[in-house]
C-alpha cells in the first residue's frame, strides 16, 4: 500500500511539474522519487502484512516469489523495469518535448497498475489495476500525434483493448455470479471443494476471463494486435509495453489460474497448453519474416509469451522461480534492445549494418542482449529457459520439445540481426550515445550476465 | 408481473441490440443503443436499484451517448461512407459470434443458481445501502479507480491540446 | 385501487396546470417584453390579449405541417415527440405541498415519492438533449444541425456544473429525495441562505439548460435562421416551442425547490395552527406557485435585458469559471460540515 500511494503521488507531483513548465528536472524528480520507493518498498515497505480491509494484501503465499527483501518479486521487477525505462525517457521521450511530464506521469500511473495488477487479493482489484495499467498505454502508444504510425497503433490498441476488457469484465461478473465473492480466497475454497464448480456460470467465467488475460499478454490467438501496436508505438512506450506491461499481465495471470483456480488445473491445463504451442510457433515462424527489427522484437514478444504459458499450463508448485528468472533475464535483455532502438532511431535490420563500426557500446548491447533471448548460455536467457523447461518437462514433454525447436529458430532471427551489426557494411558516421542510455545498457548487460552466472541468487530468493 | 415485465424489458434490449450491429445509419445505431440503455435501466428498476438506474441512464444515455452522437453528426457518417465488407468476413464474423453464442447457452442452459450465493439482501441497491458498502468494504478499489479517472484525465488533455511546432500546417490542412 | 384513482387525477391536475401555465408563459412573455420595451403588446384576443394563447394554438393546429423530402421522416417526427415527453415527465417527483386531508384520507400532494428525486430530474433533464439533437440532424439542414450541436454541447457542458452545485445541496440535506430536502426548508431556513454560491451557479446553469436568453444560441436567430427547429412547422414546432416554455417552467420550480424553501413560507406554523392543515396546504401550493411565477419572470427579464453571449464565451464561462467554482463550493460545504457544523 505504502508503495502505491508513493507511486501515485509521485505521479500527480509529476504531472503538476508540467504545469510549471519545470521540464528540465522532472526527469531526476521522477528516477530519485523512484529510487526511494524501491528502497522503501525493498527496506520497510513490505506491505505483505499491510492489512487494508483485506482489498490489497499478499497473504496468499504463492505471490512472495523474488523476495529481495521480504517483498514480492514481481513488483520488484516491475520498479527495476519502470526505473531503467525512465533514464531512457531522456532521449526516449524527445519526440514529444512538451508533454515530457505528462508522459512521465502517465508512465508512473501505468505502473500503479501494473503493481495493483500483480499484488491483487480482489478480482476488482485485478480489474482496476489491468485499467489503470492499460489506459495510460493506450495514450502513450499515440503520443506521436504527428506520426500516423502512432495514431493508428494507439487507437488500435484502445479499440482492441476496450474490447478484451469487456471480456474480462464480463468473464469477472459471471465468477462473482458463481462464488458470490471478489475474493480469491473464497474463490479458492469455492474451487478447492469442488462447490458446484461444474456450473456452466463459473466456466464461462473462466473462459471469458481467460481470453481477456490472454489478449493484455499478446498470444495467440488473440496476438494481432501486438505486432502493429508495438512496432507503431514510439520506441521507449514500446520497451515498456513488453517488459513492464507483460510482467504485469503474467503475474495477473498466473496468480489467477496458478493460485486461485489451481485446483481446478485439470480443466483449463490444455487450454493453456495449445495456446502456448500455438503462441510459440507463430511467434517464431513469423518473426523470421520481418525485415524490420522493431516488428521482429514484437513477434519475439509474442514468442516469449508461448515460453512462459507453458508454466501456467503446467500449474506445477515451483513455477514463480522460473517464472520470474524468466521474466528478469527477459526485461533486461528486452531493454537494452530498445535503448539501442531508441539511441539510432531506426527501425529496419538495413539501418544496422555495420553497428560495430559506429559505436561499440550499442553493438555489444544489442548483441548481448539478442544472445540472451535467443537463450544462449552463460547469459541469463539461457538460465531462465533451461529452468522453465525444467518444470514443465514432466507434465508436458511435447510442448518442451515445441519450445526447444522454436527457440532454434529464434536462434536464426537473432543472430542475423548481430551478424549485420558485426560483420556487413554500412553506414560509418560514428553514433553520438547519451551516458544515460550507456548507463543503462551497461546495467542490462551486467544483469544478464550476473543472473546467468548465479541465477540461484533470484531462485533462492524466491 | 415483474416477471412478464423482465421478459419484455430483455426482449426490448437484445432485440435493440441486435438493431444496433445491424442499423446502416450510425446514428440510428446510437440511438438504438440508447433504448437498449433504457431496457436495462428498466431492469435495474425491476431489481430495486433505483440509484443504479437512473445513474445508467445520465451517465450512458444522457452523457456519453449525446457526445457519440456529436461526433457522429459532425463526421456526417452516413451510408455511403460505411466500408463495404466482403461477404466472406462478414460470414465468418457472424459464423463466430453464433458458435459463441452456442457455448454460452450449451453451457449455461443447466446452471443452476449457485448456493454460496445465498439469500441476497433486497434492499442493497437502495442509494443508502449501496454508499455504506461503497465506501465501506470497497473504499480501497473506490479509492483506487480516481487513479484511473485521472490518468484518462491527463491522456485526454495531451491527445486534445494541439502542439504549436506545426499548428500551421494544421490550420491549412483543416 | 384508492391510491391509484388519487395519484391519476394528481397527474391529470399537475399535467393540466403544467399546459396551461406553459401556454400562459408565451402570452406573459411577450407582455413582459412589451412592458420592459415600453409598448402594449398583445391586446386583441380577448380583454387584454387574454386569449392570444388560445389563438397561437388554433393557429399552429392549421398551418400546414410540412416534411422536407430529404429528411429523416421518422427521426423528424420523433424528434418534437422526445422533446415533449421529457419536459413532461419532471413534473412527477416535484413535491407540490405537503398533504390534503380529503374524505377521510391524507392525500400526498407529490405523484411519485422516489428516493432519488433529483438524480430522476437530472436524468430527464439530460434526456431531453436527444429531442433537439434528433430533430436537428434529421431536419438535413445545416443551420438545424449546428443549432442541434450548439445545443448538446451547451446543455453538457453546463450539466457539470449543475450537478456539483446540486451535490452541495445534498450533501447539506443528506439525502437525493426532494420532499426531504423541501420539508428540511422549514419556515424560512431556505439553502439559498446557506448555499448563495450554489444557487447562483445553479441560476446559471438552469438558463444554460434550457437554451434561454443569454445563453440561447441554439436558435439565435441572427445567426442560425431558427436553429434546430428551423424546418418545422405547425404543431411539430409548437411542441418544441412548448417544450422550451414546460422546461423553463421546470428549472423555475426547481430553483423554488431547491433554493427558495420548496412550499415553505415564514409563519406557516402559525398558519398550520391556526387556519387547519387543509388551508396550510392551499396555501403552501399558493406560495410554491407565486415562486415559481416570479422566477418565470426573472427568467423572462433577464431575456430582455442581457445580449447573448458569444460562443466561446459560453464555452469558457461554463468549464473554467463556473464548474471550479462549483467544486470550490462543494469542498467548502464538506469542510463546514465536517468542522463546524456538527
Amino acid at each position: 500500500m505504502k508503495l502505491l500511494i508513493g507511486l501515485s503521488v509521485l505521479a500527480v507531483i509529476t504531472m503538476m511539474m508540467g504545469l510549471f513548465k519545470s521540464r528540465k528536472i522532472v526527469l531526476p524528480v521522477v528516477v530519485l522519487g523512484l529510487l526511494g520507493l524501491l528502497y522503501i518498498a525493498s527496506g520497510y515497505g513490505c506491505y505483505c502484512e499491510d492489512k487494508m480491509f483485506g482489498m490489497y494484501i499478499n497473504e496468499h503465499q504463492f505471490l512472495k516469489m523474488f523476495d529481495i527483501n521480504k517483498n514480492s518479486g514481481l513488483v520488484g521487477l516491475i520498479m527495476i523495469s519502470g526505473l531503467l525505462i525512465t533514464i531512457l525517457a531522456h532521449k526516449g521521450f524527445n519526440y514529444t518535448e512538451n508533454h515530457r511530464a505528462d508522459m512521465h506521469a502517465l508512465m508512473l500511473f501505468s505502473m500503479c497498475g501494473a503493481v495493483i495488477a500483480v499484488s491483487y487479493t480482489n478480482l476488482l482489484m485485478l480489474f482496476l489495476g489491468i485499467e489503470i495499467m492499460s489506459i495510460p498505454l493506450y495514450i502513450m502508444a499515440g503520443s506521436n500525434k504527428h506520426d500516423s504510425s502512432s495514431n493508428e497503433s494507439g487507437l488500435k490498441y484502445f479499440l482492441l483493448g476496450a474490447f478484451a476488457t469487456g471480456f474480462l469484465l464480463f468473464g469477472l461478473a459471471l465468477i462473482y455470479g458463481a462464488t458470490g465473492s471478489f475474493n480469491v480466497n473464497q474463490i479458492y475454497n469455492y474451487t478447492h471443494n469442488q462447490l458446484n464448480v461444474s456450473g456452466g456460470i463459473f466456466k464461462m467465467g473462466i473462459v471469458f476471463t481467460m481470453v481477456g488475460l490472454v489478449f493484455k499478454i499478446g498470444a495467440a490467438p488473440f496476438h494481432f494486435w501486438t505486432p502493429d501496436v508495438y512496432s507503431g508505438a514510439p520506441s521507449i512506450i514500446t520497451s515498456f509495453m513488453s517488459t513492464v506491461v507483460k510482467i504485469a499481465g503474467f503475474g495477473a495471470l498466473i496468480f489467477f489460474f496458478n493460485g486461485v483456480l489451481h485446483p481446478m488445473g485439470a480443466e483449463w491445463g490444455k487450454t493453456f497448453a495449445i495456446i502456448s504451442a500455438a503462441t510459440m510457433i507463430l511467434g517464431n515462424v513469423t518473426a523470421v519474416y520481418q525485415i524490420s527489427l522493431k516488428r521482429m522484437l514484437a513477434w519475439s514478444s509474442v514468442a516469449h509469451a508461448g515460453y512462459l504459458l507453458m508454466t501456467v499450463a503446467a500449474n506445477g508448485n515451483n513455477v514463480p522461480k522460473a517464472v520470474v528468472l524468466y521474466l528478469a533475464a527477459y526485461s533486461l535483455a528486452s531493454i537494452a534492445t530498445f535503448a539501442v532502438l531508441i539511441t539510432t532511431g531506426k527501425e529496419n535490420f538495413e539501418d544496422y549494418n555495420g553497428l560495430g563500426k559506429r559505436n561499440k557500446w550499442l553493438a555489444i548491447g544489442l548483441t548481448i542482449s539478442l544472445l540472451s533471448l535467443a537463450g544462449v548460455p552463460p547469459l541469463a536467457g539461457f538460465m531462465g529457459k533451461y529452468y522453465l523447461f525444467t518444470t514443465v518437462y514432466e507434465q508436458y514433454p511435447w510442448l518442451v520439445i515445441v519450445a526447444i525447436c522454436t527457440s532454434a529458430i529464434s536462434i536464426y532471427y537473432y543472430l542475423k540481426t548481430i551478424i549485420a551489426a558485426w560483420f556487413k557494411k554500412g553506414s560509418e558516421d560514428a553514433i553520438q550515445v547519451p551516458l544515460s542510455t550507456v548507463f543503462v545498457i551497461l546495467v542490462c548487460i551486467l544483469g544478464l550476465i550476473a543472473l546467468g552466472l548465479m541465477p540461484q541468487v533470484v531462485l533462492d530468493l524466491a | 408481473m415483474s416477471e412478464y415485465l423482465f421478459y419484455f424489458l430483455a426482449f426490448v434490449s437484445i432485440f435493440a441490440a441486435l438493431l444496433v450491429v445491424t442499423a446502416k445509419n450510425p446514428i440510428h445505431s446510437v440511438l438504438f443503443l440508447i433504448v437498449t440503455f433504457f431496457a436495462i435501466a428498466g431492469q435495474y428498476i425491476i431489481l430495486n436499484a433505483q440509484f443504479l438506474a437512473i445513474v445508467h441512464i445520465i451517465v450512458y444515455a444522457g452523457a456519453i451517448m449525446v457526445l457519440f452522437l456529436f461526433v457522429l453528426m459532425l463526421l456526417n457518417l452516413n451510408k455511403e461512407s460505411e466500408p463495404v465488407k466482403s461477404y466472406l468476413m462478414k460470414g465468418i464474423g457472424v459464423l463466430a459470434g453464433c458458435l459463441l453464442a452456442l457455448v454460452m447457452v450449451a453451457a449455461l442452459h443447466k446452471s443452476t443458481m449457485s448456493p454460496a450465493l445465498g439469500n441476497p439482501n433486497e434492499d442493497i441497491g437502495l442509494v443508502g445501502n449501496l454508499g455504506k458498502v461503497l465506501f465501506k468494504e470497497y473504499v480501497v478499489p473506490f479509492e483506487v479507480s480516481s487513479l484511473l479517472f485521472l490518468s484518462a484525465m491527463i491522456g485526454a488533455v495531451m491527445l486534445g491540446k494541439r502542439d504549436p511546432k506545426i499548428e500551421p500546417v494544421n490550420e491549412i490542412t483543416n | 385501487m384508492d391510491l391509484i384513482l388519487e395519484k391519476s387525477i394528481l397527474i391529470i391536475v399537475i399535467f393540466s396546470i403544467t399546459l396551461v401555465i406553459a401556454m400562459y408563459s408565451t402570452y406573459m412573455e411577450r407582455k413582459v417584453a412589451a412592458f420592459l420595451q415600453d409598448r402594449i403588446g398583445p391586446d386583441r384576443a380577448g380583454p387584454f390579449g387574454i386569449l392570444q394563447p388560445l389563438a397561437d394554438g388554433g393557429k399552429m393546429f392549421f398551418k400546414e405541417d410540412f416534411i422536407p423530402a430529404k429528411s429523416e421522416r421518422w427521426l423528424f417526427i420523433l424528434g418534437p415527440g422526445i422533446a415533449m415527453l421529457t419536459a413532461l415527465m419532471t413534473s412527477a417527483v416535484i413535491p407540490w405541498g405537503t398533504s390534503i386531508e380529503m374524505f377521510g384520507r391524507n392525500i400526498s400532494l407529490q405523484v411519485a415519492d422516489i428516493n432519488i428525486g433529483i438524480l430522476y430530474v437530472m436524468g430527464f433533464l439530460s434526456i431531453g438533449v436527444y429531442g433537439i439533437m434528433v430533430g436537428g440532424w434529421a431536419s438535413n439542414n445545416k443551420y438545424s444541425l449546428m443549432g442541434a450541436i450548439r445545443a448538446s454541447s451547451q446543455m453538457i457542458s453546463y450539466e457539470l456544473a449543475m450537478g456539483l452545485s446540486i451535490i452541495a445541496i445534498v450533501m447539506m440535506n443528506e439525502s437525493l429525495s426532494l420532499s426531504v430536502i423541501a420539508e428540511k426548508q422549514d419556515s424560512w431556513h431556505w439553502n439559498v441562505l446557506y448555499q448563495p454560491l450554489g444557487f447562483l451557479i445553479f441560476i446559471v446553469c438552469a438558463f444554460a439548460e434550457t437554451n434561454r436568453a443569454p445563453f440561447d444560441l441554439a436558435e439565435c436567430d441572427s445567426e442560425l435562421i431558427g436553429g434546430y427547429h428551423t424546418e418545422y412547422s405547425s404543431m411539430k414546432l409548437g411542441f418544441y416551442l412548448f417544450a422550451e416554455y414546460i422546461n423553463m417552467f421546470i428549472s423555475a420550480t426547481m430553483i423554488s425547490t431547491l433554493y427558495f424553501g420548496s412550499y415553505n413560507f415564514p409563519g406557516m406554523h402559525w398558519v398550520g395552527d391556526h387556519l387547519g392543515h387543509n388551508w396550510l396546504a392551499i396555501i403552501e401550493v399558493a406560495v410554491l406557485f407565486s415562486k415559481i411565477i416570479f422566477f418565470i419572470f426573472f427568467f423572462m427579464w433577464v431575456r430582455w435585458t442581457l445580449p447573448r453571449f458569444r460562443y466561446d464565451q459560453l464555452m469558457h464561462l461554463g468549464w473554467k469559471v463556473l464548474i471550479p467554482l462549483a467544486i470550490i463550493n462543494m469542498l467548502i460545504t464538506g469542510g463546514w460540515m465536517t468542522y463546524v457544523w456538527k
